[in-house]
């Protein structure tokens, strides 16, 4: 298949050119197959091959480019369906990541149904290319979803990483994820609260090394009347690493006293590094409450203080800061079972940070 | 029957009365090579500005429209007159200005404003300023204040020279470069080291023709240790064609001098308000925006703060008011370049009657700009549901010594304030008015007295009932 470029992550509203934030290029796109996706399925979980029809219509962060790519390439579908009203179950999904791959995960739940699924990206430490993974959600009336990435692939994979979910009245969707490998990442998200007391609550956690970047892209579309989102981003930069948070909570006319928060905490850790971040509020609904708060610096000085107190060191106080902003993600999974998978993830990459004093 | 609040719209009687177009000089529509040399002519200027303009015309023909921004489609330069100029000179009291001319400024207040609380004047109409003039006891501190077209040719000639469309180059954007190719009347200002002109200096510009543009430079310097307060005013009657104002503002403000740059923009709801306004700040300098934006049909407006020695600092402040008819993109820009450097910005938007109001701004912190500090605040109130209000802050961070913040805030009258008042004694009506008023408050405070008088009237909040 011959390589392309495709436009992503783009801005629901540009601004100023000369920023290079209104959106993300992706150059040289190749894909030549799909990964196998290992699945545990606990409960009222099915699992099926084919596309839900509601589905593809579903936008998704990254936008239709990626539709389209996925389209061309025929990448292959998981789905994951709470199908009965009322369903519960979990699911384990892992993947081990490769270049010039893409996958598609469709998650259907069913009115009052609710489902767990969590999603392992790993990859082997020589791993190259790009890896593509889009999914998509559809929730009836009052369902929940609750899903959990782990991203910890090698620094020499790219990753594009794409969800749209569509919410009905009172459904749910909880999203927590942890960027903690992949050479380059692109995020997208898209939230579409078209149900009545519909939201949707989003944790992203990261920490960046080396010359990572991450490209991030997180929408919520309000429609449905006290419809509410909160968006939390959260993470490091190290070394010469780079990131941008597109953020954008979107309150469409007649979605009466809806409400939506942003909030981004950066933790800069070296002179090197470059952080963007754009928040958009967009308002075309007068009576809603929308806000958004950054803070944006280097590590804490009281913080660097007391820990000092304690015996530790400046370097290894830094970076227990910048791990408790990976920890942070922990106290958003509510799943015993799951927050311990994670758990292990971060204890893998970081090894143990007990407070002990540096000699 | 419960009545709404009414938020009434800016009333406008004074400001649009038209002034019969009679024995002025206009040139032909459009833009083109030989629009841009007649202009020249026309002001007699030297030969390297000749070119330079012809340079611009250039530029703005290679270069596009914005991609970002409300649409201007409506505006067609090949409708737009770019030079009108009245039938008089510019005079030195009022009154030699021409009786209807000195008439409109006499509505406008701005004779009185002189007399009253002003170190100098410049009041354009049209194309070219009609009267000028300076305080005795400012111009014996060794302040220039003049007309640019004076200035180009006068003993700062170089000195203006030097700085003219060096901090906004024709490159910037489009219409950066078409006021280079065509830009006409603006005042220049120099203050010397170490002077303070304790009271401040003030341009008015009025366009009166119909279907016309305006595109007057300010150049500003304010030497080392030095401090100005310069307030500039603009309005315009409304016609049912589109008037273009793309007017270009360059500050340089020296070693810990200071600099308040004051804007009360008010320009009829035809007119398209593509202006561009941009401050460098020297080691210990400060820079400080008041805007308040209530005209014009589209605007483009983000006066912007290059921090560029240690420790500068600036504060923007600013207050946008979309009615009716009305799409206006403002903001601010802000590029930390120098270390120590601090900015403050607080803005306000209200959007009512279907009206647009967006508010787009950029804090760059550069990798030189260690230990810099930001701190950024945006506020928008919807009045009813057929208006807009979108905020699109952006922030791009290239060091780790730096600090910081930013919130923003979206909504409507909040019930629990409204219920508190009430709880002392206000009615529904007064309660709403107090918080309406009080979310303008921010920026009124920062004007001096009469111009935050002049700015209530132009709000002219008028409650009855409650909002919704």
């Amino acid at each position: 298949m011959e390589t392309k470029q495709i436009i992503l992550n783009e801005l629901p509203m540009r601004t100023w050119n000369h920023l290079k934030m209104n959106e993300a290029v992706l150059e040289g796109v190749e894909i030549s197959g799909s990964l196998p996706v290992e699945i545990q399925v606990e409960g009222q979980l099915e699992t099926e091959k084919n596309i839900p029809e509601s589905i593809p219509g579903i936008p998704t962060g990254a936008g239709r480019a990626v539709d389209a790519l996925a389209e061309e390439s025929d990448a292959s579908v998981t789905t994951l369906k709470a199908a009965k009203p009322g369903a519960k179950g979990k699911a384990i999904l892992q993947v081990k990541a490769a270049g010039q791959t893409m996958n598609r995960i469709f998650l259907e739940a069913a009115e009052n149904a609710e489902m767990t699924v969590y999603l392992d990206i790993d990859s082997c430490p020589e791993a190259e290319g790009i890896t593509l993974l889009q999914t998509k959600a559809e929730l009836a009336p009052h369902a929940l979803l609750r899903l959990v990435q782990i991203g910890h692939t090698s620094q020499t994979l790219d990753v594009l990483n794409d969800i749209g979910v569509r919410c009905a009245e009172g459904a749910r969707f909880e999203l927590v994820q942890l960027y903690l490998g992949g050479g380059r990442v692109w995020s997208g998200y898209e939230a579409d609260l078209l149900g009545d007391d519909s939201s949707c609550n989003v944790y992203v956690g990261y920490h960046l090394q080396g010359e990572q970047k991450l490209d991030m892209n997180y929408v919520v579309r309000h429609r449905g009347k006290r419809s509410d989102s909160v968006i939390t981003s959260a993470g490091a930069l190290s070394d010469r690493s780079k990131k941008i948070f597109r953020g954008t909570l979107d309150f469409i006319k007649g979605g009466k006293t809806a409400t939506g928060a942003e909030k981004e905490e950066v933790l800069l850790m070296s002179d090197e590094v470059h952080n963007q971040t754009i928040p958009l509020i967009l308002c075309g609904e007068e009576d809603v409450a929308g806000s958004h708060g950054a803070t944006i610096g280097k590590a804490d000085e009281d913080a660097l203080f007391y820990l000092s107190s304690r015996g530790i060191g400046k370097e290894r106080a830094i970076a227990m800061l910048a791990k408790a902003k990976v920890d942070s993600a922990l106290a958003y999974i509510k799943d015993p079972d799951l927050r311990e998978r994670t758990e292990n993830v971060i204890e893998g990459i970081y090894g143990h940070t007990d407070e002990d004093s540096e000699s | 029957m419960k009545e709404k609040t009414f938020v009434d719209d800016i009333n406008r009687s004074v400001y649009d009365v038209r002034d019969e177009e009679k024995d002025a000089y206009r040139i032909k529509q459009g833009l083109t090579e030989e629009i841009v040399l007649k202009i020249s002519e026309e002001k007699n200027d030297p030969e390297w500005m000749r070119e330079f303009r012809l340079k611009c015309l250039k530029i703005y023909n290679e270069i596009q429209v914005p991609d970002w921004g409300p649409s201007i489609e409506g505006l067609n330069m090949d409708n737009i007159a770019t030079y009108v100029r009245a039938n008089t000179d510019m005079k030195g009291t009022w009154e030699e200005v021409p009786e209807d001319i000195k008439e409109t400024f006499e509505r406008l207040g701005i004779p009185q404003a002189e007399r009253e609380s002003l170190a100098g004047v410049g009041a354009q109409y049209d194309s070219e300023l009609v009267y000028h003039n300076v305080r005795k006891e400012v111009e014996e501190q060794g302040v220039i204040y003049t007309d640019f077209e004076s200035a180009l040719t006068g003993p700062y000639a170089e000195m203006v020279r030097e700085h003219f469309m060096k901090l906004v180059p024709p490159t910037d954007h489009k219409f950066a470069a078409l006021h280079g190719a065509v830009w006409s009347g603006g005042s220049f200002v120099y203050v010397p080291p170490g002077v303070k002109v304790e009271i401040p200096l003030q341009s008015y510009f009025r366009l009166n023709a119909k279907g016309a543009g305006q595109f007057e430079h300010t150049l500003i310097i304010v030497d080392e240790g030095a401090d100005l307060h310069f307030i500039e005013g603009c309005s315009a009657p409304k016609y049912n064609v589109a008037n273009l104002h793309a007017g270009c503002v360059e500050l340089f403000v020296g070693k810990n001098a200071r600099l308040r740059y004051s804007t009360i923009e008010n320009w009829s709801k035809n007119m398209y308000n593509l202006n561009t306004k941009r401050a460098i700040a020297a080691e210990g300098a400060t820079v400080e925006w008041v805007s308040g934006s209530f005209g014009s049909h589209v605007s483009y407006l983000y006066p912007m703060t290059i921090l560029n020695g240690e420790g500068s600092h600036t504060e923007f402040t600013g207050i946008t008011f979309a009615g009716e008819g009305q799409n206006l993109d403002t903001g601010l820009k802000v590029v930390h370049n120098a270390p120590n450097t601090t900015s403050f910005v607080n803005t306000r938007s209200i959007s009512k009657g279907g009206g647009c109001a967006t508010t787009r701004s950029s804090i760059v912190v550069n990798a030189n700009a260690k230990g810099s500090k930001s701190s950024v605040s945006c506020e928008s109130l919807m009045i009813d549901d057929i208006s807009r209000s979108d905020t699109i802050p952006a922030m791009d961070i290239r060091t780790d010594e730096c600090d910081i913040g930013h919130e923003a805030s979206i909504g409507r009258i909040s019930d629990d304030a409204v219920f508190y008042l009430m709880s002392r004694g206000l009615s529904e009506e007064e309660a709403k008015a107090m918080i309406v008023s009080g979310f303008a408050d921010k920026v009124s405070k920062e004007l001096p007295l009469e111009y935050a008088v002049e700015m209530n009237n132009l709000i002219r909040l008028e409650m009855v009932g409650s909002i919704g």
